[in-house]
């Protein structure tokens, strides 16, 4: 009994002491949090990307133009950001614990990220909370901004974008029927199939059916013997890539007689490894278009391949244009706090990105054009820009 | 008429691998009186495996088309089953042999962190990102009667893509199917013969009844639990390579639902049973798909819940599973 | 120097809660002896029942409101967690061992599939808890977050001295006794269903407990912090310290604040090659450093001489 309490006693020292070791080793801060210094304004920037798990393309490309962009502006030489990342492995719960460790560890000013609408949703009123900006270049959930006016995003939102996806199903193809086949573990699932639902309804469109699944299932056979005996013309699969890429796989031609749509979250060149090819009259919503003639979109295509070897998707192109909008911002700001940087984000208006033309409106979404580009087995053609 | 057969053949399918899983889990609970919760992750080596196997480019080394094919096949379901075999040996070694004796809990925790320790080495060495199963085809599916038989509606050509020419042949669902039943019914038929009609097998039972009396007849029971767990981890390989040729994905998570539903497999047609694992595992899979395929919409959410209610209605009313003796009180 | 305090005492609460929801454990596991692996569910009913609560509070609502709903939902959360846990105590007279161990995974899982199924209750994505706790920014937030701190510290050490007393009280001898051996037990006059009763209500509730507090603090519930491997990881633990309260505690904060430490590469030494290689291979590390331990010493690192008796 004596022994084991002596034993006890030294445990209890050991976890304090390494609770005050955690609390006094912290790195201090070493450029100057306040203020604008001299001619380059230096911004230490938080990276919250999810850069594994089902959205790994999503953090992972975002990122690769993130890095881009950051060079080139560093290269200007009027902003220098000074990027600290860490991976959130599309878990929201790591996303929050990460939101609030890059803020109260790494002391950052500024904070781009969380990628996915899920995590979002979660770390946003702790991002309110903590009082620091954070402008996510890749989530599209209707919800992600209404946190607060700490969040921002450079992309479009889902209700624009399932709007944009029925009004092409509905008047460029001209197509009456559709069933849904929506990820319930996947807010940005739900959301987009419900703004199609409403605007495919209201253009006259009729929706035969639903189905579900959960991000990361794996044997599709059952749901893709189902949806073919469906009497839609058009089946919207708005998931991600990893899920809609093994679905596709398994349904091999069964599915032919059917149109595919499906949202931004199908666009990652694994969707091509993992369907195995075969993906049959299929249309996203997206981004941008690689093949778009648009110079400032074909300027950025070569320089990214040049440097990364692959083509970029549209979240590396909204990764580019988030460090464009930060930079923009951090130019225009009075001073260097969070809460100045904050308000000059909210204010961006008409920068020219990769993109389109990105302006922020009253709820800190960015209003733009979505880009629709047919899948092909092995890549993308540009068919048609749908604006708001 | 033809939808419900489409459905069947699908639960079977799944039923199968959930059987296969849980034969593994079964024997290694008979035998060492061990919940194995790592077996999903054998699974999951079996299937990385069988994949870097099948990405080799033997179209290189062999002659025609159709050799390379059922080479590549035979040669992935092999190293599958090899993998699964070494990674269960090489847990059982390091992690479980000094624990088995003490308590259950302690064995149990230990399976949940090689369990954890397995998924976090995945997704170092394989990376998170799910990889899809090369292609691999039968060059004319129409030429094997067994699955114009299995689905009878989808005749299907092969699409020319790209070169390699193993990737060029794209394998047609219908063709994985037929894959899919062969393998299965060799791997099953293999686990029976081992465990009635080899002298291995009959040891390995006998250490599951009674380790004292099996001990006082001169089976010494290590060598049999050894053996038990290169046997599960190989018919866990096996699986995960059906699973990976039939569905597609492979990463390193894959193993973890699988892993619960054969367990639930195990439980439901009694542990240490071979043939109630099947049984179960079939059953499971029967359940899964024609709920999917009957039932609205809404209730799909439920599916990974079912097996989990199933379990729960089967302890309550029949502990021991439908063929298992009565086990687990007393230890 | 302030947002580190800050982050520091978040963490406190967070480890404080997990402290909580060990002592749980303990109770179900080293004194009742019923090998749960479904202690989760009961945190999520106290979460989820708090959160329901806290729904009630109207928009500036004042405060002695809040803080009335504040202790509603306590005792609602710790009252139907253990509502929960009496419903298991029946299999548990029936079912043994590994086959317990089973149902009460079933339970928390079925559970959990109806939250994630069940709009109302935010399905997958989970829901926001409405704050009744008052938030603030700036040097007004350390104060708040530091009482919240010393509030669960303190909370968090009662339970586990409550524990330990527990484990000496009449109860806590006859729960060991009917552990060890049902059978003598019994016939000594024992009443095993009673006994079952008490420990199987306690610790549920204090599962409740700990999900209540985190509903409140965290601001937000979700099925995902409720899964089987967050469950099956505070067993360990509660295993590891040899399943008393004490040294479940201790175990807990090492384990922790190692974890933490790593994350942070915070023990100054952590940079370069070496560093970069700790921090991303950290999770395996771990599970493999507590699979060791376990392995060296399955009765806990502290093992009371109690729990050497066969189990």
């Amino acid at each position: 009994m004596k022994g084991k309490s002596i034993l006890l006693r030294c445990m209890v020292t050991l976890g304090c002491g390494s609770l005050l070791v955690v609390a006094s080793c912290s790195k201090q801060p070493s450029g100057n949090g306040g203020k604008a210094s001299g001619t380059v304004r230096e911004v230490r920037l938080g990276g919250v990307l999810s850069l594994t798990g089902p959205a790994a393309t999503m953090g992972g490309e975002s990122l690769n133009g993130l890095k881009l962009a950051i060079e080139d502006i560093n290269a200007r030489g009027k902003v220098h950001l000074d990027l600290r990342l860490y991976d959130d492995k599309t878990d929201p719960n790591e996303a929050a614990k990460l939101i609030q460790q890059v803020v109260q560890v790494d002391r950052v000013q500024t904070i781009v990220g969380p990628s996915t609408s899920p995590n979002c949703l979660r770390a946003g009123r702790l991002i309110q909370d903590l009082a620091v900006p954070a402008m996510t270049p890749t989530a599209t959930n209707a919800g992600v901004t209404q946190s607060g006016e700490y969040m921002s995003r450079v992309c479009f939102i889902d209700p624009f974008q399932g709007e944009a996806l029925a009004r092409f199903a509905r008047k460029d193809l001209g197509l009456r029927s559709a069933e849904l086949i929506v990820d319930k573990a996947n807010d940005y699932s739900v959301g987009l199939a419900d703004s199609f639902r409403s605007t495919f309804k209201s253009l006259g469109g009729e929706i035969v059916g639903e189905m579900t699944y959960s991000t990361g299932d794996a044997d599709f056979a059952a749901l893709i013997a189902k949806a073919a005996r469906s009497e839609a013309q058009v089946l919207v699969i708005p998931g991600w890539y990893s899920d809609v890429g093994l679905m596709l796989r398994q349904a091999g031609r069964k599915w032919d007689k059917f149109t595919l749509l499906g949202g931004d979250a199908w666009d990652s060149p694994q969707l091509f490894e993992l369907s195995g090819g075969n993906i049959h009259n299929a249309y996203i919503s997206t981004h941008y278009a690689v093949d778009e003639p648009n110079p400032r979109v074909q300027e950025f295509v070569s320089r990214y391949v040049s440097v990364y070897k692959v083509k970029p998707g549209g979240f590396a192109a909204l990764g580019y244009d988030t460090g464009l909008a930060l930079e923009d911002a951090i130019l225009r700001a009075k001073n260097l706090t969070p809460a100045a940087i904050k308000d000059a984000i909210n204010s961006i208006r008409g920068l020219q990105g990769v993109t389109g033309e990105i302006t922020l409106n009253s709820n800190r979404d960015a209003v733009k054009p979505a880009t629709i580009v047919e899948v092909l087995p092995h890549g993308y053609r540009f068919k048609t820009r749908i604006s708001s | 008429m033809s939808y419900l057969w489409a459905q069947i053949v699908n639960g079977l399918m799944l039923g199968c691998m959930y059987g296969l899983i849980a034969v593994g889990f079964s024997l290694v609970y008979g035998v060492a009186r061990l919940m194995n919760f790592a077996h999903g992750e054998f699974f999951m080596a079996g299937a990385f495996g069988a994949l870097f196997t099948a990405e080799l480019p033997l179209w290189k080394w062999s002659g025609g088309a159709g050799a390379t094919v059922f080479g590549t096949l035979a040669l992935s379901a092999l190293a599958g089953a090899a993998s699964g075999a070494v990674v269960s040996v090489l847990v059982e070694r390091l992690a479980y042999r000094r624990v088995r004796r003490v308590s259950r809990t302690a064995t149990f925790l230990v399976a949940v962190g090689a369990s954890i320790l397995l998924q976090q080495i995945g997704f170092k060495v394989f990376t998170a990102s799910p990889r899809g199963f090369p292609d691999v085809c039968i060059p004319d599916p129409a030429a094997v009667p067994l699955i114009s038989w299995l689905e009878p509606s989808a005749g299907l050509p092969c699409n020319a893509l790209a070169t390699p020419p193993l990737r060029a042949m794209a394998l047609s669902p219908s063709g994985t199917s037929a894959v899919t039943f062969v393998v299965l019914a060799l791997a099953i038929s293999g686990a029976f013969f081992f465990v009635l009609r080899t002298d291995t097998g009959l040891a390995i039972r006998a250490v599951s009844i009674d380790e004292k009396s099996a001990r006082s007849i001169g089976i010494r029971p290590q060598p049999a639990i050894v053996m038990t767990f290169a046997v599960g981890g190989a018919l866990a390989g096996i699986a995960g390579f059906l699973w990976s040729l039939r569905y597609g994905g492979v990463q390193p998570l894959m193993g973890f639902i699988p892993g619960v539903k054969a367990f639930v497999a195990a439980v439901i047609g009694g542990v240490g049973s071979v043939t109630g694992a099947v049984l179960g595992g079939l059953l499971l899979g029967l359940l899964e798909t024609l709920s999917f395929a009957y039932l609205p919409g809404e209730v799909s959410g439920y599916k990974d819940a079912l097996a989990l209610l199933l379990l729960l209605v089967f302890l309550l009313i029949r502990p021991h599973g439908l063929l298992g003796r009565k086990l687990g009180e007393a230890a | 120097m302030e947002l580190i305090v800050d982050y520091t005492l978040t963490h406190l609460v967070y480890l404080s809660i997990l402290v909580i929801f060990a002592a749980g454990v303990v109770v179900l596991y080293g004194l009742a002896g019923v090998f749960t692996l479904g202690h989760q569910g009961f945190m999520a009913i106290g979460a989820y029942l708090a959160a329901g609560i806290a729904g009630l509070m109207p928009s500036g609502g004042s405060f002695g409101l809040a803080a009335a709903l504040l202790v509603a939902s306590v005792i609602v959360g710790v009252g139907g967690a253990a509502a929960g846990g009496l419903l298991l105590t029946g299999p548990s007279l029936r079912l043994g061992g590994d086959y317990m161990a089973l149902a009460t995974l079933a339970f928390s899982e079925i559970l959990l599939a109806v939250i994630r199924n069940t709009e109302a209750l935010g399905g997958m994505r989970g829901i926001d808890v409405v704050s009744l706790l008052p938030r603030a920014s700036g040097s007004a937030r350390l104060a708040i977050l530091g009482t919240y701190a010393l509030a669960s510290v303190a909370m968090a050490a009662g339970s586990v001295l409550a524990v330990r007393r527990l484990g000496c009280s009449r109860l806590g001898i006859a729960l060991r006794a009917l552990r060890d051996d049902e059978l003598a037990a019994r016939s000594m006059g024992l009443d095993n269903r009673q006994a079952r009763l008490i420990s199987f209500s306690l610790g549920a509730g204090l599962c409740g407990l700990a999900g209540c507090l985190y509903a409140h603090f965290s601001g937000h519930v979700s099925p995902r912090d409720f899964g089987f491997v967050q469950g099956a990881l505070v067993l360990l633990y509660v295993v590891l310290g040899g399943s008393t309260a004490v040294g479940t505690a201790c175990a807990i904060a090492v384990v922790y604040i190692l974890d933490e430490g790593l994350k942070l590469r915070c023990f100054g030494l952590l940079t370069g090659v070496l560093g970069d290689t700790l921090v991303n291979w950290k999770d395996a590390i771990l599970a493999g450093l507590l699979i060791a331990l376990l392995a060296w010493r399955p009765y806990g690192l502290l093992p009371a001489d109690r729990m050497r008796s066969k189990r």
